[in-house]
C-alpha cells in the first residue's frame, strides 16, 4: 500500500489538481443528478415520505437528548429556512453523497487513475442500490457512511505518517459516528484490534495508552455528554445506557420481531452472518481486491492496518451488532464496506489492471446488488426497488 | 558596508599577529593554538582577538596589553584616564559600541585621539572624518570592557531614559504606562452604566443576553482552539528547517548574534547559563552575550565575575530606575547589541544546541517580513510533580501546536518570554520592548505584526524549569494574565485601525488569544458555581438564564467544549512522544481553577498596581540543583586539573 506522503507529493502538480477538480465536478453532478431522479421517483410513489415527516416532526429535545445532534441541528436549522419540508432532509442527502463521490474522483486522479476509468468506477457505485437507497432517505445513515470513509482514511494516516493530526482526526471520526449513529460502538472493539498494527510507535505501555486515549477520548466525551445531558434534563442515566442495552437501542419489541435482521434468521447469529457476510462480498466485491492485493503486494503487506480496516471492520461491526440484536437491517453495513473500500482505494497505489478490475468489480456490484434476493427480503426496501426499476 | 548591512571582515592585521606572537612567546597561548586561532579566524570570518577570547579564554585585556606592545601604541585605562566629554556626541554611543572605539582626548595641536581595540578598522577613520572634518586622529589601545564601561558610564542617563521611556514618548498609545486610555475609559463607564440601566429595566432579559454572549464566546473559542490544534498538529508544520538546510550554512557566512539574558538574583543559575551558551553549535567568537543584571544585584554581579567565563559574556549593569522590570532592562542593554540577531534566554533555559543556525537558516530562506522567530519552549523538569506536569502539557499545546497554527493561519503570534529572536535593526525600529506592560513579548509580537512584520515559529526547543512552586506559580500566572489584559487594552485603543492591520482573522485571532483567555479564566468560576447550585439545587434554580437554544450552547460548551479543551491538552504530549503525561492531562478543569485564582489576583494588580512585575523564582526544581552541583563538581575537577 503506498503512504500518505506520496499522496502529498502528487497533489503537487497544478494541472493536475485542476484536472481532478473538473472530473470531480462532472462526477459529482452526475451523482446528484441520478440521485436526484431516484429521489424523485420515491417522493411521488410516497414511498419515503412518512419517515421523513417523522424525523421532520420529532425535531425536538428527545432528539438531542437521545445524541442525534447533526440530525437535530440540521433539522432545526432547516426549519428556519422559508419553504423547507420534510423533502428538503433528501436534497441535505443526496447532495452530501454526490460532494463525496466527487471528492473521491478528484483522489483517484490525483493518485494517477485516467478520468475515464475513475468517473466510470464512481458512477457505477453511484447506482449502486445500496448507495441510491442511502442517498435517498434523508436519514443520517449517509453521514455516517462518509464518516466510515473518513475513519479509514485516518487509520491510513496513522499508519503512513503518523503524525498527531492523524490521531486527532481518528478520534474526532470515532466521535462523529457516535452522534450519528449509536451502532458505533461496535467500530471501536475491532477499531482498538487495527489500530496498534497501524501505530509504529506501539512499543509501550505508556504509548499504547496515549494512542487508545487519543483515539477513544473524543468518543467516550460525546457518549459522556450525551448521559449527563439527559441527566440535567431528569433523565435518569441507567435510561440513557440503556439506549445501548436495549434490543435495537430502544425499539419495541414488536418492531424487533418484524424488521430486525438477526429475528429474520429465527434468532439465529451464524446464519446472519454469513449472510451479511455474503452481501457484503457480493454487493460491494471490491473488497476481493484488498485481499488479493494483502496476498500479492509486498507494500500491502509490510503496512496493513489500512486494508484490513477496510476489508474486516465493515463486517465486524455488523456482526457485532447483529448479535446483541442492534441490527435492523444490513444495508448500512453494506455501504459502510463500500465506503471503507472506496477510501482504501484513494490511498493505494494500484496498477493499470487493478484500476480496472475494481471498475469491473464495481459494476459487478451493482448488477447483483439490484438482482441480490437477500437485500431485497425486507418488503421496505424490496417496495423502493419495485419503484426504483419501474 | 556589504549587502547584508555586516560590517566587512578583515583578516587578521601584521599587528595582530605580531600581538598573538607576544601571547605565544608568554606560553599563554601554544604554538599549535596559534595556528589554530588564525585559521579560525578566516573560517568563522571574525577578528583574531575574538577568536582567542571565546576558545583560548584570553582576556580583553590582556590582549589589548600585548596589541599595545606589539604596536608601540599606548594602552590606556579609560577609569583612570577618562574620556573628554566635549568630543562625544549622545546620538553616536551607538556606533561607539558597535565599532568599539571612543573619541577620547583631544591633543593641544588639534589631534583626536581615538581609545579602541582595533586601530585599524578603516570604519572608525570614516565615521570621525564624518563626524569631525579635517581633523587627525590617532590612536590609543584600551580594552573592551574599559570601553563599554566608559560608554555606559557617560551615557548612562540618556540610556536609561531611552530604556524607560522611548516607546512612550515615540507613540503613548503603544505604552502600558497607561492602563485605560480616556477614550477607553468612557467606553467602559457607557458600557457599565448601560448594563445597570438594561439590568433596571429588563433584568431577565439582560442576563439572558449576557449569558447567550457568554456561551457564544465560549463556543467559538472551543472552535478555535480545536482549529489551531487541528492545524499545528500536521507533521509539515514542524518543518521549518530541515537537515539540508542547516549544512548548507558555512560558518564564516553566519552573522553575529547577541544574547540577552536578564537576571535578577539568580546567582545560583548562573553555571547553568554559561553552560548552556558553551554548548551552543556557533561560533563562539560570533557570540555576543550579555548577562543583563541589575546595578543592585551585586549577588548575582559577584557570582558573575567569580564565574570566570571567557570574555564573550559581558555584564550589563542596568541603572536602578522604576519600573523595575525585565523588558526595561532589555531595552537598556539592547544598545550594547552588537548582533545582526538578538535573543532573549532566561537564565535558567537549556537551548537545543542547534538554534541558533537554525534560526539563521529561517532568516535566510524567510523574507524581510519575518523579523522574529520564536522557538518552541519546553520543561525539563516535568515530571516533578502535578503543576510542572500540568505546566509541560499546557507548553506543549501552546508551542507545539497553538503557534504554528497561528502562524499558518497568518494570525499575530504573542511571542513566548524567551528564545525569541529578532533581527536587531527591527527592534530598534520599533521602540523594542515596552517596560511598562509585563508581557512585553506578547505585546511586541502583536507590534511586530501591525509594523508589517511576521513571527515564525522554528523547529527547536529551549528546556525551561517549570515552576512547581503554586504560590510562584500563581504570581507568574497573574503577571502573564495581566499583561495579556495590558496588551488588550494597550492594541484596542484604535480597534478599527488595529483591524485594518491584522485583517479580519487577525483581528479574530487577537481577541481569541490574547483578550479572551483571560476573560474566561474570570468568568469560569461564575458558571462553575452556577452549573453547582444546578445539580444541588436542581435544574429550575438557574432555568431562567437558559431557554431553549442558550441552554443548548451552554450544555455543549459544558460538557464537549471543557472536554475537548482538556483533549486537546492532553494530545499535546503526542508530538514529543511523552506519553506517560497523557494521564494526568484529564486533571487538567483542576488546573483550570488555579487559573482563575491567577485570573482575579491579576485583575486586582491591573487595578492597584499595573506594572509591578511579579518575579518568577528559578532554580528550585531538583533537577536544577542536581544540574548545578554536577557543573560545580565538573567545574572543580577541572581546577584541579589544571
Amino acid at each position: 500500500m503506498s503512504s500518505g506522503a506520496n499522496h502529498i507529493q502528487v497533489r503537487a502538480s497544478g494541472p493536475l489538481v485542476t484536472r481532478a477538480w473538473r472530473v470531480a465536478l462532472v462526477v459529482g453532478g452526475a451523482s446528484f443528478l441520478l440521485f436526484a431522479a431516484a429521489a424523485h421517483k420515491l417522493l411521488l410513489a410516497g414511498a419515503i415520505e412518512p419517515a421523513l415527516r417523522e424525523s421532520w416532526n420529532h425535531a425536538n429535545s428527545q432528539m438531542l437528548l437521545s445524541g442525534q445532534w447533526p440530525m437535530f441541528v440540521m433539522i432545526n436549522l432547516l426549519h428556519l429556512i422559508p419553504g423547507c419540508g420534510p423533502s428538503s432532509m433528501v436534497v441535505i442527502t443526496i447532495t452530501a453523497t454526490a460532494l463525496a463521490q466527487g471528492l473521491l474522483a478528484r483522489d483517484l486522479i490525483q493518485r494517477g487513475w485516467s478520468p475515464g476509468l475513475a468517473a466510470s468506477g464512481i458512477l457505477v457505485t453511484s447506482a449502486n442500490p445500496v448507495i441510491v437507497i442511502i442517498a435517498t432517505s434523508g436519514a443520517p445513515m449517509i453521514f455516517y457512511t462518509i464518516v466510515v470513509g473518513l475513519l479509514i482514511l485516518a487509520i491510513d494516516r496513522v499508519e503512513a505518517i503518523a503524525d498527531t493530526r492523524a490521531l486527532i482526526l481518528l478520534g474526532v471520526g470515532v466521535a462523529a459516528m457516535f452522534v450519528l449513529w449509536p451502532n458505533a460502538i461496535y467500530w471501536v472493539a475491532p477499531t482498538l484490534i487495527v489500530l496498534p498494527l497501524a501505530f509504529r510507535e506501539m512499543n509501550s505501555i505508556s504509548a499504547a495508552v496515549a494512542l487508545f486515549t487519543i483515539a477513544l477520548l473524543p468518543g467516550f466525551i460525546v457518549v459522556s455528554s450525551m448521559i449527563l445531558s439527559g441527566a440535567m434534563f431528569g433523565r435518569p442515566p441507567a435510561e440513557a445506557i440503556a439506549v445501548w442495552n436495549a434490543i435495537l437501542h430502544g425499539a419495541a419489541p414488536q418492531e424487533v420481531l418484524h424488521s430486525a435482521w438477526l429475528a429474520s434468521f429465527g434468532g439465529q447469529f451464524t446464519a446472519a452472518f454469513v449472510a451479511l457476510a455474503l452481501m457484503c462480498a457480493t454487493i460491494a466485491p471490491r473488497s476481493w481486491l484488498i485481499i488479493w492485493r494483502l496476498g500479492l503486494n509486498r507494500r500491502e503487506q509490510t503496512q496493513p492496518a489500512t486494508a484490513l480496516a477496510a476489508l474486516l471492520l465493515p463486517p465486524i461491526s455488523g456482526a457485532l451488532a447483529t448479535y446483541f440484536w442492534h441490527l435492523d437491517a444490513p444495508i448500512v453495513v453494506v455501504a459502510c464496506s463500500l465506503a471503507a473500500v472506496a477510501s482504501w482505494t484513494a490511498t493505494a497505489s494500484l496498477r493499470h489492471g487493478e484500476r480496472a478490475a475494481w471498475v469491473l468489480l464495481s459494476l459487478a456490484g451493482t448488477s447483483f446488488g439490484w438482482a441480490a434476493p437477500l437485500l431485497w427480503q425486507d418488503s421496505g426496501l424490496a417496495h423502493l426497488r419495485h419503484i426504483l426499476l419501474t | 558596508m556589504p549587502a547584508s548591512g555586516r560590517p566587512p571582515w578583515r583578516p587578521p592585521s601584521a599587528r595582530d599577529l605580531a600581538a598573538l606572537d607576544r601571547l605565544v612567546q608568554a606560553g599563554s597561548v601554544t604554538p599549535l593554538q596559534r595556528d589554530e586561532a588564525i585559521h579560525t579566524a578566516y573560517a568563522w570570518r571574525v577578528s583574531l582577538p575574538d577568536v582567542l577570547s571565546a576558545m583560548y579564554r584570553v582576556t580583553s585585556l590582556r590582549w589589548a596589553r600585548e596589541l599595545s606592545a606589539a604596536s608601540g601604541l599606548p594602552l590606556v585605562d579609560l577609569r583612570a584616564s577618562p574620556c573628554d566629554h566635549t568630543l562625544l556626541a549622545e546620538a553616536e554611543h551607538d556606533l561607539y559600541l558597535r565599532h568599539l572605539f571612543i573619541p577620547w582626548r583631544r591633543q593641544p595641536d588639534g589631534v583626536v585621539v581615538i581609545a579602541t581595540l582595533n586601530p585599524e578598522d578603516p570604519a572608525i577613520r570614516a565615521l570621525m572624518r564624518e563626524r569631525m572634518p579635517g581633523c587627525h586622529v590617532e590612536f590609543v589601545i584600551t580594552s573592551k570592557f574599559d570601553l563599554i564601561w566608559a560608554v555606559q558610564r557617560i551615557f548612562d542617563p540618556e540610556l536609561s531614559e531611552a530604556a524607560r521611556e522611548a516607546l512612550f514618548n515615540r507613540n503613548p498609545e503603544l505604552s502600558a504606562k497607561v492602563t485605560l486610555s480616556a477614550g477607553q475609559k468612557t467606553v467602559a463607564v457607557g458600557i457599565g452604566l448601560a448594563l445597570l440601566l438594561a439590568l433596571g429595566l429588563a433584568p431577565r432579559l439582560t442576563l439572558l443576553g449576557i449569558m447567550a454572549t457568554v456561551s457564544a464566546l465560549y463556543a467559538s473559542l472551543f472552535a478555535f482552539r480545536g482549529v489551531l490544534t487541528i492545524v499545528g498538529s500536521g507533521r509539515r508544520t514542524d518543518i521549518s528547517v530541515n537537515a539540508s538546510e542547516l549544512a548548507a550554512l558555512k560558518d564564516g557566512d553566519l552573522p553575529v548574534f547577541t544574547v540577552l539574558v536578564p537576571m535578577y538574583h539568580e546567582a545560583e543559575v548562573l553555571p547553568i547559563l554559561v553552560d548552556s551558551i558553551r554548548r551552543l553549535d556557533y561560533p563562539r567568537a560570533k557570540l555576543d552575550v550579555k548577562l543583563v543584571l541589575e546595578a543592585g544585584d551585586t549577588e548575582t554581579i559577584e557570582a558573575a565575575k567569580a564565574l570566570g567565563a571567557e570574555d564573550l559574556f559581558e555584564i550589563i549593569r542596568v541603572p536602578d530606575s522604576q519600573p523595575k522590570t525585565k523588558p526595561k532592562a532589555c531595552n537598556y542593554a539592547l544598545r550594547f547589541a552588537r548582533g545582526e540577531y538578538t535573543v532573549i534566554f532566561d537564565a535558567e533555559d537549556s537551548p537545543e544546541p542547534d538554534q541558533l543556525r537554525k534560526v539563521v537558516a529561517l532568516f535566510n530562506a524567510s523574507g524581510p517580513e519575518v523579523a522574529c522567530v520564536q522557538a518552541r519552549l519546553n520543561y525539563f523538569n516535568r515530571d516533578d510533580n502535578f503543576l510542572t506536569r500540568m505546566f509541560t502539557l499546557e507548553y506543549s499545546q501552546w508551542f507545539d501546536y497553538l503557534l504554528p497554527g497561528l502562524y499558518r493561519l497568518n494570525i499575530p503570534i504573542p511571542l513566548g518570554g524567551t528564545s525569541n529572536h529578532f533581527r536587531t535593526e527591527v527592534l530598534h525600529e520599533l521602540g523594542a520592548w515596552d517596560p511598562y506592560n509585563v508581557t512585553e513579548d506578547a505585546d511586541l509580537g502583536i507590534r511586530l505584526t501591525q509594523a508589517g512584520y511576521r513571527v515564525a515559529v522554528v523547529n527547536s526547543t529551549t528546556f525551561e524549569e517549570a515552576n512547581g512552586v503554586l504560590h510562584s506559580w500563581i504570581n507568574q500566572r497573574s503577571r502573564w494574565i495581566k499583561g495579556y489584559m495590558q496588551t488588550w487594552l494597550v492594541h484596542m485603543r484604535r480597534p478599527v485601525e488595529l483591524y485594518r492591520r491584522l485583517g479580519p482573522v487577525g483581528f479574530l485571532g487577537f481577541h481569541m488569544f490574547i483578550g479572551f483567555p483571560p476573560m474566561t479564566a474570570l468568568i469560569n468560576p461564575l458558571l462553575w458555581i452556577m452549573f453547582l447550585v444546578s445539580v444541588i439545587v436542581g435544574r429550575s434554580a438557574v432555568a431562567g438564564f437558559f431557554p431553549g437554544p442558550v441552554l443548548v450552547l451552554a450544555l455543549f460548551d459544558l460538557m464537549v467544549g471543557n472536554a475537548m479543551y482538556v483533549y486537546f491538552n492532553i494530545v499535546a504530549v503526542a508530538k514529543r512522544r511523552w506519553y506517560g503525561l497523557v494521564p494526568w492531562g484529564l486533571l487538567a478543569p483542576a488546573y483550570w481553577v488555579l487559573h482563575s485564582v491567577a485570573a482575579y489576583k491579576a485583575l486586582l494588580q491591573l487595578v492597584t498596581n499595573p506594572h509591578y512585575w511579579e518575579k518568577t523564582t528559578h532554580g528550585t526544581s531538583s533537577r536544577t540543583q542536581e544540574t548545578i552541583a554536577s557543573l560545580k563538581a565538573g567545574s572543580a575537577t577541572g581546577n584541579e586539573a589544571q
